[in-house]
């Protein structure tokens, strides 16, 4: 109940964002675009509006996750907002998840906004059933689910540095992950002992963003599975939920002053 | 520990590590502290003292480094303790593109209140604190003391036995002080306790009970405000007019101080039977007497004269 209320004034606090909106709509104006621009190319102009709409969705809605979540964080901090929250019965906890899932729900929110866009763009550009419906809907849940997850990592930073450093580590932290989940199967299969042992270590300490990912699945068409799917999803899941717990114990702790 | 007391406080210290080289700063040590059920409390200091560290400690924004605090015996570690209190933070902030009944409502829910009594009570509240009218302003078109309004509003709104209120009277008006002073009396009277921090002592005297001093994050001084007052008279003030300028020197002889006013003159005797002198003479000399009065000890003097006579604290603020 009282996360809830704190979720309800995030999601206020969030639709006046400017910058969201500035991002979004550069997202849906891409999206729009895409079948402009895949008129550049001679028979993939399925797969190009297919990536545009999804890359722009993932790009776009990982800066909206990230900086808002810096943000709506450190804002409640540097300006005071959060005494009067803060001084009554609830738990530092309960006011962090309730300021995430007002977050999530706006992501939701903008995630629905460019599958709808992207959807548009297919269906005009192949018709009614031309869409496949399980990897659409498998791809853009997870870009979602990225979302959540690049979100809790910048809740995560915010709990104990300054907006710029937090937005730095999150988009490090993150741009880290997609990366080892390119150089990962290389590393595995490299005759270099070291790179192996570093490729266990990091498989716990940074998420790999290639599983949080089936906009290929999308773009050329592949079967989603719904054990993959949810295995995915799992992944992302728990990762965003080990962020979440992490910024909560630190936030727990922190003297707001 | 009793639970008779609102407030009890037990070696509570706070210390900040600042800056690269992680110096210790402390900004309270080993404050002992007991405000009972009932009272008006002034927790006075000048600023940086102490006074907001320990408030906030006490609604849970920072956690103490050292010792404890209970509130109606339940610990400050522990988040229902805050279930009683009402706080006002030292300037008070919202989220501006909030209207005050949002405002509101959105930390009466904090609060575990809901429905139309969430509704019912934000309403009488922003009735009560002035704002009624600015019901469809969002807070961004605040002035500051509408802010502090809101901010006091926000405190009341669950209706709590203990009101913490950090630098009350700060950003307002006289005619603003005044309400406020006059809350605070009223929620005295309704049996509320009243722990407010201030450094303005003319505020402290006319409202408390009690008053706690605080010097660089140590309790100087605590006790009844009558028991901490110094009640002898300090000197004797009379004013008089319709006199002859010769009448001056005459008066002016046994006086510490004589201010020439543009309708009156004002002398400062160092003692009741000085000043009896000079008002017998002032009538032999048919002028008129406007006043005689006995000055004694301000609570600023007090607390000049306590501070001074604490220098080993003044020493202790940083380790």
């Amino acid at each position: 109940m009282k996360a809830a209320a704190v979720a309800l004034n995030t999601i206020r606090e969030a639709l006046r964002e400017r910058l969201m909106y500035n991002l979004a709509v550069f997202a849906l104006v891409l999206i729009g675009g895409s079948l402009t621009i895949s008129q550049l190319t001679l028979g993939e102009q399925y797969r190009i509006i297919a990536d545009i709409g999804t890359s722009s969705s993932q790009l776009f809605g990982t800066f909206i996750a990230v900086f808002l979540g810096v943000a709506m964080m450190a804002r409640e901090v540097d300006r005071r907002t959060c005494y009067a929250a803060l001084a009554r019965p609830i738990s530092r906890a309960q006011f962090l998840v309730g300021k995430y899932l007002g977050l999530a729900a706006v992501l939701a929110l903008n995630v629905a906004a460019m599958a709808a866009a992207t959807a548009a763009m297919l269906l005009v550009y192949r018709g009614p059933g031309g869409i496949p419906a399980g990897p659409f809907l498998g791809a853009f849940s997870l870009i979602f689910v990225h979302l959540c997850l690049c979100a809790a990592f910048a809740f995560l930073f915010a709990s104990f540095s300054t907006p710029t450093l937090s937005v730095i580590f999150t988009l490090s932290v993150i741009g880290a992950g997609h990366v080892f989940s390119e150089v990962r199967p290389f590393w595995l299969t490299t005759p270099n002992v070291g790179l192996k042992s570093l490729v266990r270590v990091l498989d716990f300490t940074l998420p790999n963003m290639g599983l949080v990912d089936m906009k290929e699945a999308l773009t050329y068409g592949d079967a989603v599975t719904a054990g993959s799917f949810a295995l995915r999803l799992g992944y992302g899941l728990t990762w965003t939920g080990l962020a979440l717990v992490g910024a909560a114990v630190i936030f727990s702790r922190k003297d707001v002053r | 520990m009793s639970t008779d007391a609102a407030l009890v406080l037990r070696d509570l210290t706070k210390t900040y590590r600042l800056g690269l080289r992680l110096r210790l700063v402390k900004a309270l040590e080993g404050l002992d502290l007991r405000v009972e059920t009932g009272a008006i409390y002034g927790f006075v200091g000048p600023n940086g003292a102490g006074k907001s560290t320990t408030i906030k400690m006490l609604v849970g924004l920072i956690r103490p480094t050292r010792g404890q605090a209970e509130i109606f015996g339940r610990s400050i570690l522990d988040a229902q303790s805050r279930a009683s209190i009402g706080y006002l933070p030292e300037n008070p902030s919202f989220h501006d593109f909030l209207r005050p009944l949002e405002a509101l409502e959105y930390l009466g829910r904090l609060s575990g209140m809901s429905g139309a009594e969430l509704r019912r009570r934000s309403e009488e509240l922003l009735e009560r604190v002035g704002l009624a009218h600015a019901r469809d302003l969002t807070v961004r078109k605040f002035s500051k003391g509408m802010v502090q309004r809101l901010g006091l509003a926000q405190a009341l709104l669950h209706d709590p036995p203990l009101l913490i209120l950090d630098e009350p009277m700060s950003g307002l008006d006289p005619i603003g002080r005044k309400e406020i002073r006059d809350l605070i009396l009223e929620l005295g009277r309704r049996g509320k306790t009243v722990f407010f921090s201030t450094h303005i002592l003319s505020d402290v005297e006319s409202i408390c009970d009690r008053v706690g001093m605080v010097l660089h994050g140590k309790l100087v001084v605590e006790g009844m405000l009558s028991s901490l007052l110094d009640g002898s008279i300090r000197s004797v003030e009379l004013r008089c007019a319709g006199l002859p300028d010769a009448a001056w020197e005459r008066l002016r002889a046994g006086a510490l101080d004589g201010t020439r006013g543009p309708a009156d003159w004002t002398f400062s005797y160092p003692d009741v039977d000085a000043a009896g002198r000079a008002a017998r003479e002032v009538l032999s000399l048919g002028g008129k007497l406007i006043a005689l009065q006995p000055v004694r000890e301000s609570l600023e003097e007090t607390f000049v004269r306590l501070a001074s006579s604490f220098p080993a604290v003044a020493s202790r603020g940083v380790a």
